[in-house]
């Protein structure tokens, strides 16, 4: 079975940004919506690629979301 | 019951910028003490009229900075903005308004709060520009100025700077203990790295 790697970044002034990697599409949001759901808004919104609306079985990397999310001070 | 949730995307915990920005929306809310002493001090430093003044003014008011900057953050602030009140309650870091989404005041409270983000940003920016220039300043008047007046200004400076960083400080504590404690309760091994300023998870569920 395939490994699931999330990769999240925090910067210093708060802002959040994550990729996905071998999450199943539409599981892919429903764990991140967990995992971050209360700290980015619309999570629904993250950015899919390509591989997202790709079959599981011939998905090599199911899903690349990445979004960045600026929770800082406003600067950006 | 539905609702929709308002959310301010800043930690207003900088409650000087967000003071400056309810002002400029020709709001009020229930004002900390502790801003109307740095208020004072500031039109005392502004007043000073020779070295001696000067000095205590600029550390009167970095000791009232350094107070703002390591006093908790509000649990919840009312703003009253147009004859509109709004709550923001804090959680995860941040400001958030919850409303029922049958509320018939919901566009105006949204547009308010979107004015006052937009107002604090700009006092934020403002502000770290205000501090570099008059580092600047110094630096350029080094030469000028006694040892005791310029460490009076630098340390101001640096309260003022401390003041401003941390409300973000604070903000990624939080987020990262979040992070990690939903990882973990999802099966996911952590890995945590620092790389500059930036904290980096890598998450593996096998």
């Amino acid at each position: 079975m395939a490994e699931e790697n999330i990769q999240i970044i925090v910067h210093d002034d708060g802002r959040i940004e994550f990729s996905t990697h071998d999450i199943k599409g539409e599981a892919c949001m429903e764990e991140l919506e967990k995992i971050l759901g209360e700290l980015v808004d619309d999570i629904d919104k993250a950015k899919t690629t390509s591989e997202y609306h790709e079959p599981p079985s011939q998905r090599k990397t199911n899903i690349s979301a990445k979004k960045q999310q600026k929770t800082g001070s406003g600067s950006s | 019951m539905s609702t929709v949730y308002v959310q301010v995307d800043m930690p207003i915990t900088q409650i000087h910028c967000l003071d400056e920005a309810i002002k400029m929306a020709g709001g009020t809310w229930q004002r900390p003490e502790i801003l109307n002493q740095i208020a004072t001090a500031r039109g005392v430093l502004a007043m000073a009229d020779d070295t001696i003044n000067r000095i205590n003014a600029n550390y009167q008011l970095a000791k009232l900075l350094k107070e703002l900057a390591t006093s908790k953050p509000l649990d919840s602030i009312n703003i009253t903005i147009d004859g509109i009140n709004i709550q923001l309650t804090r959680s995860h870091g941040r400001y958030t308004a919850r409303l029922p989404n049958y509320d018939s005041q919901l566009p105006q409270i949204q547009s308010c709060i979107s004015k006052l983000q937009s107002n604090y940003q700009a006092g934020v920016k403002k502000l770290k520009e205000n501090i570099t220039e008059t580092l600047k300043q110094l630096e350029e008047q080094k030469d000028i100025l006694s040892s005791e007046q310029l460490e009076g200004e630098r340390v101001r400076l640096q309260n003022e700077k401390l003041a401003l960083e941390s409300a973000n400080k604070q903000r990624v504590v939080e987020v990262t203990k979040e992070l990690e404690e939903k990882l973990a309760a999802r099966g996911f091994e952590i890995r945590k790295r620092m790389i500059g300023k930036k904290i980096v998870y890598q998450a593996v569920r096998r």
